[in-house]
């Protein structure tokens, strides 16, 4: 029995998604089986980030009931993914609920199942938290994002939820609230700092996962070490 | 070194933080209520403000709400230094548009970097509600 982790953050754009890919390859390549989870249904972007057609089968599917767990999971990069659906068409009769269930099935399959929220506190990524085993928060270092992550830690506390700690991306400003303070108001470790990396847009730009793209890259190398680290703190 | 209004209706607290923020170079003024938080703020015209929630009177929340509407005290940096330190009082605070929130007891060492980074830090930027 694998170990789920949710990315989530109560704000957009702080880097869920491209944390989310790369440290489930960056896991694969340190010897885990490891599996990616599109959970935000409303705006996939797993599809993009590793550059797969959409013309596969999608989380979607599975949601609203016309597709098997084997039908979808996809092989990319030395993990295994669901990705979601961009069209809005294929946002109809999704049941959410239906995502527990999932999750759960990949479990029993997989050593790590990396499963990506949407930003925010809405049911979608409710339920993608309540899915999993344990949440890892990511934030930019900013107060905003931290005022939002703060949210999103109480939330999936209560939910009963091991917080992992939280993850800093785009670090790099004179404007970030240093680490120490964050990490006093969260009440949480940082476990990792991601540097703000112009490799990250240009992997996306290219549809290639920037681990594979460019791996001697600042923010790659600072995914893999927080890769290590979660492997080493929780075999 | 900035110049600090420490507000606090609990006399020793302020004593104590005035100590601390003296010895590390910086000028400290007093205020032991909301209102007279108010008044020192006209007329000392203080970099950062480290304020206290529960006070009789006008609270911390109040005296937030007061100072971040208005143009001329909305740039102040005013951090929130309470005992109120769950999850929820620190939202609370960061919701109010402090600029942080620093939950007592604190220790010396800490509360001065702590002010040093306030005070270099520009205030964040209000918005009307
Ligand atoms: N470390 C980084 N450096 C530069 N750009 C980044 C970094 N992390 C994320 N981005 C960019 O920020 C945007 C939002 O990232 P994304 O992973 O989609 O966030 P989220 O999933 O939290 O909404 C994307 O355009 C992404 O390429
Ligand atoms: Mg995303």
């Amino acid at each position: 029995m694998g170990v789920s982790v949710c990315l989530a953050s109560g704000k957009g754009g702080s880097g869920k998604s491209t944390i989310c890919a790369n440290l489930g390859v960056a896991i694969s390549q340190l010897g885990y089986k490891t599996a990616i989870v599109d959970a935000d249904v409303e705006g996939s972007s797993m599809g993009l980030i590793f550059g797969i057609d959409f013309k596969v089968p999608t989380i979607h599917e599975y949601l609203s009931g016309s597709a098997g767990v084997e039908d979808i999971v996809l092989k990319a990069d030395g993990v295994e993914l669901a990705i979601g659906s961009v069209r809005v068409e294929d946002l109809k009769d999704l049941n959410i609920e239906l995502l527990k269930n999932f999750i759960k099935e990949l479990m029993e399959k997989y050593d790590v199942v990396l499963v990506d929220a949407p930003s925010g506190l809405g049911i979608d990524a409710i339920t993608a938290i309540s899915a999993c085993d344990a949440v890892l928060l990511v934030a930019t270092p900013d107060i905003l994002s931290v005022t939002n992550s703060l949210k999103t830690k109480v939330v999936a506390e209560r939910l009963g939820k091991k917080v992992l700690g939280l993850v800093l991306n785009r670090v790099g400003s004179a404007y970030d609230i240093p680490t120490k303070y964050i990490e006093d108001i969260m009440g949480i470790k940082v476990i990792g700092e991601v540097a703000e990396d112009e490799e990250v847009k240009k992997s996306l730009v290219e549809g290639k996962v920037l681990l594979m793209r460019n791996p001697s890259s600042k923010a790659a190398k600072d995914i893999f070490k927080l890769a290590e680290k979660l492997v080493l703190e929780y075999p | 070194m900035g110049k600090i209004l420490v507000v606090d209706d609990e006399p020793d607290i302020v004593y104590l933080i005035k100590k601390i923020l003296e010895k590390g170079g910086h000028k400290v003024i007093e205020a032991y209520n909301g209102e007279e938080c108010l008044e020192k703020v006209k007329t000392e015209k203080p970099d950062l403000i480290l304020l206290d929630i529960m006070m009789p009177g006008l609270d911390g929340y109040d005296i937030l709400r007061i100072l971040k509407s208005k143009e001329d005290t909305k740039s102040i940096t005013i951090a929130i230094l309470t005992a109120k330190s769950s999850d929820e009082d620190k939202i609370k605070s960061l919701d109010e548009q402090a600029d942080w929130h620093i939950s007592k007891p604190i220790d010396k060492d800490k509360l001065l970097d702590m002010v040093d980074w306030l005070l270099k830090s520009p205030p964040r930027k209000v918005l009307e509600r």
